[in-house]
């Protein structure tokens, strides 16, 4: 909202400059966001938040400055009624008093339209509105000056003379005075005549009645709308005006006489005419606020002393009347502040007039002790591990482009947002995998191709016609040469094991990985014969490999990647478990190696796990030596808890262990 | 008697011991002297030759010159292997300047490293911490907030709707407040940190950016104590001594509502002959939104707000991690660009 600062002192006339004035409302909540110098007048900016429709004018702005500097609010311009039909020239009924409870209409005959003389046209310059003629200025101009929006049509243009206020009809359209042609619905208020809607009530004019060179006489609309109903209309059919902005923040019931006689006295100045008649039909009132307000609430809201006298008199200085003393008092805001309907509200405004730099600072004392919350440190214990291993963190958008989501080849498809900013982020994702990749892929288009991200986020499963369901994923992706990689090694190749490391220490950081099982997985976008489905007693955990080269190709990316995901909540649900003590064994270990070999299509981790298995084997470790089927040696450790083992023991298990290798797994001995 | 006499000897082994450089030729030189056909042996070997009222003084002349070779010998070998020690050290020396062998750390995200300072500073004053879903429905995001459908309210974020169905993505944290607080009683002293969404784009706004929020729900709360934690807070994050400043405000959700400024802490304000970059001369910075509790808040909820009251903040962590770091474009943040994040490793 614009507010010329000559214009604001005619309705608050305080000594005070633009500068000190912007800051007293900046600090009672009234922002003054610039100072602009505008055909030589100080032009105040002013952002109105929502709830004060009442500031979207000079006389409510003014209202605000006298009330801070303790004035009295000065009305620049005499209320003339005059002698006039209270019966409208024009017949007039309104259909929907709940959407429109108060109508008013003037009728003035004899109007010469022109051009507006210069200090009209100066003002509205000011406020960045364009001169149209003198009739539409005024209607503008007392828009601005009272925040109360008027609509002139051409009365010959009324066909079958007469107006009606009501819900428009199935099929109805309204041509609008910015040309466009909009379809009504039965929910959108008009003002119609005989025939049709000649305007979309509180949001905009129809082209057929505005008012022209060839107009004589004219109809005045000066009405309060229901600011629900305006809104509705304005949002649906996309029509924003300086009206429909005003009557959705709610504009003052009561002050729809003194606009219309301010309009109409002013087109009689500027552009001549007799009135005929001012109706003013007034159905539905609203019920009238009354509060009863406790003045010591105001310190136990705020904190810090407050004086009753202080309170009185920045309530009333706001035009709130008060009734009663003592501890409980009456209280009734003026018509214009809609807003104030609880106490809470009137602590506020003692609030922002007196100034919140007056509150103290405190600090909170607790009653209880409160619940625990979420647990987020193991998040933070899996990122610093992530961080130790040479990743860095990334933060991707939750939506892509429905060719990234797809780029898996893979899964159902994402959510689709209705109302994106752009095609490109159209889609939610379900996987972080794709934003992994085209993260991989912007690095190597800039030559960074040795690489390792990762992400823990949300992915969104879509379920249709449904909230997609929330999923938390660790993912990973590691390109290009093997961290750690020495000058005096020369560069080695991250491979699938580097992965699967990276994997096995996430799931020792939350815990161990005692009943996790790595076995082949299915992946299409993953390498056939290098990824792995991560397991926990038959849960999937996630996935890990390299990425497939048909995937990489969309991607064009050159260098081999690898890729994991794991899904948090599973992943962490292992990891509650308390740890117990157990005895261990401090007898000495006797130590066997075992070399075997194997068909290589046999996971080796079943023999390892096989050797482990029998008793008293206390470790094992397995190292896979490629070679045509493939070799695999095995360090045994042998031990009891109790006693030391005997040769004719420690020999017994072996050769056991051999015998069962030999005929369960097909194994030759080296 | 064969070979030279004692004396000469002795002259011989002095000379010959200062010619020995290495192990092996003090070995040899050992054995020249005291091995089986050695000088001294054979000296020895005669010694039956000799009258018997000699034997004796030569014996023991011998036997001096025996003892002086061998400590001259144990000497030589001492300092020999402690020279060799050295050589071999010396042979072993590094480039001290060429890289070590250790994996490259990686790094955090800056919005998780502010995310994290956040966390603790409210875990310090006794705050728990609650996480709430990305996509809600009207109720938790709008209804409950006291933003009813048809108020201009709601033109204060512009909101991403799914296709084909009433949820959307959350507009703010606020709606982690309603989840906590139907769940559980009075007293709350809470932060909400997390990713928002807002249907808007350029330099300073991205359409998905990060926020926490703050609620503290408790008998006697007051605007008070709403200035003394939100104060606390940004002192602990970006100066202590530095002043805060509420400005009055509106947010549907509080009353009375204010916008929290905090005290340039580039400038302190001082006048300069070029504005400060930080706050473009004002001396102040906006941080974010604070206020009292509405009361339809509390009845939204089911709680009585006769009873009890509550106050509540929210700050953009985009936000406070551009003014920490310096930062100018927010989109800096979702490019993932590792020349960027790198920086804050």
């Amino acid at each position: 909202m614009k507010a010329p600062i000559s214009w604001l002192k005619e309705w608050a006339p305080v000594k005070a400059g633009a500068e000190e004035i912007a800051k007293r409302l900046t600090f009672a909540g009234l922002e003054v966001e610039g100072i602009e110098a505008v055909e030589g007048e100080t032009v105040l900016e002013v952002n109105v938040t929502p709830n004060r429709g009442d500031c979207l004018s000079i006389k409510g702005l003014a209202r605000e400055v006298a009330a801070l500097y303790g004035m009295d609010l000065k009305v620049p311009f005499k209320r003339s009624t005059g002698r006039v039909p209270a019966k409208s020239a024009i017949p007039v009924s309104v259909a929907r008093h709940a959407s429109c409870p108060r109508y008013a209409l003037a009728v003035i005959d004899g109007v010469k339209v022109g051009a507006s003389p210069e200090w009209l046209i100066r003002r509205l310059s000011q406020m960045g509105v364009r001169s149209v003629n003198n009739v539409v200025d005024v209607t503008n101009y007392v828009l601005m000056e009272l925040g109360q929006p008027l609509h002139a049509f051409d009365r010959a243009k009324i066909r079958g003379g007469r107006i009606t206020v009501r819900n428009a009809k199935a099929g109805e359209t309204l041509t609008m005075i910015d040309g466009t042609e909009k379809k009504l619905e039965a929910s959108d208020l008009v003002i119609a005549d005989a025939e049709g809607p000649q305007a979309l009530a509180g949001v905009m004019g129809g082209l057929n009645s505005e008012v022209g060179p060839s107009t004589t006489s004219i109809v005045l609309e000066c009405a309060f709308f229901d600011p629900a109903a305006v809104r509705r209309a304005s949002r649906r059919l996309g029509l924003i005006s300086e009206s429909s902005y005003r009557f959705e923040r709610r504009t003052d019931p009561e002050g729809v006489p003194e606009a219309l006689e301010r309009a109409v006295s002013l087109i009689i100045q500027v552009a001549g005419g007799t009135v005929l008649s001012v109706t003013d039909l007034y159905k539905r009132r609203e019920p009238t606020t009354c509060l009863r307000f406790r003045p010591a609430d105001v310190a136990s809201v705020l904190g810090g002393t407050w004086g009753d006298r202080e309170i009185r008199s920045s309530l009333q200085g706001l035009g709130i009347e008060i009734k009663g003393s003592g501890t409980e008092w009456k209280v009734k805001p003026p018509s214009h502040r809609g807003d104030i309907e609880r106490p809470i509200d009137l602590i506020e405004e003692v609030a922002r007039l007196r100034g919140l730099e007056r509150i103290p600072e405190k600090f909170p004392a607790l009653s209880a002790p409160v619940s625990k919350g979420s647990n987020l440190s193991r998040e933070r214990r899996v990122r610093s591990l992530l961080v130790d291993l040479g990743f860095q963190e990334t933060i991707h958008y939750s939506f892509l482009s429905p060719e990234l989501s797809a780029s898996l080849g893979e899964g159902a498809g994402g959510a689709l947002l209705a109302n994106p900013l752009s095609r490109d982020d159209s889609v939610l994702r379900t996987s972080l995998i794709p934003s992994l990749l085209e993260s991989a892929a912007h690095h190597a288009r800039h030559k960074m191709e040795t690489l390792r991200i990762f992400e823990l986020r949300t992915a969104f499963e879509a379920k249709e016609g449904e909230r997609p369901v929330e999923k938390r994923r660790l993912a990973g992706l590691l390109m290009g040469a093997r961290l750690g990689s020495h000058w005096s090694g020369g560069v080695q190749k991250t491979d699938f094991y580097d992965v699967k490391g990276v994997v096995e220490r996430v799931l020792s950081e939350l815990g161990g990985f005692g009943n996790v099982e790595f076995s082949k997985g299915q992946a299409s976008y993953l390498h056939p014969g290098q990824q792995s489905a991560v397991l926990r007693e038959g849960t999937t955990l996630g996935i890990l490999g390299e990425v497939h080269p048909d995937v990489l190709g969309r991607f064009d990316l050159r260098k081999a990647s690898y890729v994991f995901e794991l899904d948090w909540e599973t992943l962490v649900a292992g990891s509650e478990a308390t740890v117990r003590f157990q005895e261990f064994s401090r007898t000495p270990v006797v130590e066997r190696d075992l070399a075997v070999v194997v068909d290589r299509g046999l996971d080796s981790g079943r023999l390892a796990a096989f050797i482990a298995g029998q008793d008293p084997v206390i470790s094992d470790e397995g190292n896979q030596i490629a070679a045509g089927k493939k070799s695999l040696a095995f360090a045994i450790k042998m031990g009891s808890a109790d006693r030391t083992l005997t040769d004719e023991e420690v020999n017994g298990v072996f050769q056991r262990i051999i015998e069962n290798v030999k005929t369960k797994f097909g194994a030759e001995i080296r | 008697m064969g070979g030279l006499p004692l004396q000469d000897l002795a002259v011989k082994f002095e000379e010959e011991i200062g010619q020995v450089r290495s192990e092996d030729d003090l070995a040899r030189l050992k054995a020249a002297y005291l091995g089986k056909q050695g000088h001294l042996t054979s000296v020895l070997k005669t010694l039956g030759t000799l009258p018997p009222e000699e034997r004796p003084a030569v014996g023991a002349q011998v036997n001096e010159l025996k003892q002086l070779i061998e400590v001259k010998v144990r000497d030589l070998t001492l300092v020999l292997a402690s020279r060799k020690k050295s050589e071999k050290l010396g042979s072993e020396s590094v480039d001290v300047t060429l890289p070590g062998r250790a994996a490259e750390k990686g790094g955090l995200h800056p919005i998780t490293q502010v995310l994290d300072a956040v966390e603790d500073i409210f875990r310090g004053i006794g705050f728990s911490v609650y996480e709430g879903p990305e996509v809600e429905t009207d109720f938790f995001n709008f209804e409950a907030l006291n933003i009813p459908e048809n108020h201009p309210a709601r033109d204060m974020q512009d909101t991403f709707y799914l296709e084909g169905q009433k949820h959307l993505l959350r507009t703010h944290t606020s709606p982690v407040q309603i989840h906590v607080m139907k769940k559980n009683k009075p007293p709350i002293r809470m932060i909400a940190p997390g990713v928002v969404y807002r249907r808007d784009s350029d330099v300073t706004h991205s359409p998905m950016f990060h926020q926490v929020e703050g609620l503290v729900v408790d008998e006697n709360v007051t605007f008070a104590d709403l200035k003394g934690t939100v104060a606390y807070f940004l002192r602990q994050l970006f100066g202590e001594g530095l002043k805060v400043r509420f400005r009055p405000s509106y947010f549907p959700f509080t009353e009375p509502s204010a916008e929290v400024d905090l005290q340039c802490f580039a400038c302190q304000g001082k006048k300069q002959a070029v504005a400060c970059r930080i706050c473009k001369g004002t001396g102040w910075i906006e941080m974010g939104g604070s206020g009292m509790v509405h009361p339809a808040v509390f009845e939204h909820v089911g709680y009585d707000p006769k009873k009890i009251r509550g106050f509540a903040f929210g700050m953009g962590i985009e936000r406070l991690t551009m003014l920490k770091f310096g930062i100018t474009d927010i989109r800096l943040f979702f490019e993932n660009d590792l020349r960027f994040l790198r920086q804050f490793s």
